[in-house]
């Protein structure tokens, strides 16, 4: 999704504000926040990909203003009610509606379906796609030529399990885009963004 | 609450956080204990002080380096790992280390989210969070470790990693001049978190 959570590249946001001694949390509730975030997580109640893509879907301008934990905090009240095990009315009121069953354990992913298409060193494209639901290509890469610089085995592709989907191993490779392909003759001429890449996310170039 | 109380009222997030709590522990879905423990490694084990030792070894011992580079999991975990199992298999989240030189510099963020190496540096700060960094490392790189008040040399190469997936990167800075003959504890008291996600160098003094 073409969201304000994709951000690299962005300009105007200020100053990077560095907080001296700062605390590991600022707020009780940001413990508990994170707290039952990892907990759920672990129980299988949903995954990282689906609260993501949940904190993905919060308004813009809210994304940008509330403390960071009020993401997940937002992103988990609304996947535990979109996934049925919590209710608008329980959590208005406090009182357990009706019982839900424990989550089932996670699926084993599917094998990737062929050996990896790319090796170090091949010259490849990040594909020009605007998916409207959960993706970890951003905006910044795409349609541009960069470098595979070494394959990381087979992971799961994220953008189909946020969407709920079974997962299936994907081959993803690092990529090395030269700061000049990303941003032009002005940016820095010996840098680069190096970003990892799913078989899917790539094309020959 | 009494009329005289000082106390302040708890804030909406922290309300609504204890209302899921108690609706999921209700509904079986929180095991009892698991929010506390979660919270406990976050607070008290993982940290900082993890990565430095881990810098120090690698400073001061060739092959752990060598093992360090290569599978970076594996010699991480030659510090020990947790006995709950889920606080151990936060630490054994795949990680690649990226060697500093005199003519690489190395720095880690995550433009869409924020994924970091917790399991080494702890929860990440605020400002790794926020958009300032988020949106400006990647397109302007050398502006920004300026701001932390680090000038990276024309001749020195600036990579900027982009953790978009379930790898995390991790690095390894520099040994700074006058640190020779020094001990691996006394090392390990000079390596900042900053230097171990690339946006300040180890000093000796």
């Amino acid at each position: 999704m073409n969201g304000i959570h994709d951000m690299g590249g962005l300009q105007n946001m200020g100053p990077i504000v560095v907080e001296a001694n700062e605390p590991i949390f600022h707020a009780d509730w940001e413990r508990d926040v994170l707290g039952v975030n990892f907990a759920l997580n672990m129980s299988g109640v949903y995954t990282v990909h689906e609260l993501r893509y949940a904190i993905e879907q919060l308004p813009p301008v809210h994304y940008l203003e509330s403390p960071y934990y009020l993401h997940w905090l937002d992103g988990f009240e609304r996947l535990l009610q979109e996934k049925g095990y919590l209710t608008a009315q329980e959590l208005a009121t406090g009182q357990v509606g009706s019982a839900v069953a424990a989550p089932s354990h996670r699926p084993v992913p599917a094998p990737p379906r062929e050996v990896p298409q790319f090796k170090a060193g091949d010259r490849v494209r990040a594909r020009n796609i605007n998916p409207r639901t959960h993706t970890r290509l951003p905006r910044y890469v795409r349609g541009r030529a960069g470098t595979v610089a070494a394959g990381l085995g087979a992971l799961a592709f994220a953008d189909g399990i946020a969407q709920g989907k079974s997962p299936e191993l994907q081959h993803v490779y690092s990529v090395r885009f030269e700061a000049s392909e990303l941003w032009g003759p002005d940016s820095g001429s010996r840098d680069a963004v190096y970003i990892d890449l799913y078989e899917s996310y790539v094309e020959a170039a | 609450m009494s009329s005289d109380s000082h106390t302040d009222p708890p804030s909406a997030p922290a309300l609504r956080i204890k209302a899921i709590q108690q609706l999921l522990t209700e509904k079986g879905l929180l095991p009892t204990g698991a929010v506390d423990t979660i919270v406990d490694a976050f607070e008290h084990r993982f940290g900082p002080r993890t990565g430095a030792r881990i810098v120090a070894r690698a400073w001061t011992n060739a092959s752990y380096r060598k093992r360090l580079l290569a599978d970076a999991p594996e010699a991480m975990g030659e510090f020990g790992h947790s006995e709950d199992p889920h606080i151990a298999m936060i630490e054994r989240t795949p990680t690649i280390v990226l060697e500093n030189t005199l003519k690489v510099h190395n720095v880690i963020v995550c433009t869409l989210c924020s994924c970091y190496p917790w399991h080494v540096l702890g929860l990440p700060p605020n400002w790794y969070k926020a958009a300032p960094y988020r949106s400006r490392v990647v397109i302007e790189p050398r502006a920004v470790l300026a701001e932390f008040g680090l000038h990276v040399p024309d001749d020195v190469e600036v990579r900027v990693w982009d953790s978009n997936n379930e790898l995390r990167y991790f690095v390894l800075p520099l040994r700074p001049a006058g640190t020779e003959g020094w001990s691996e504890e006394r090392l390990a008291s000079i390596v900042t978190r900053d230097s171990m996600i690339g946006t300040a160098l180890c000093k000796a003094a």
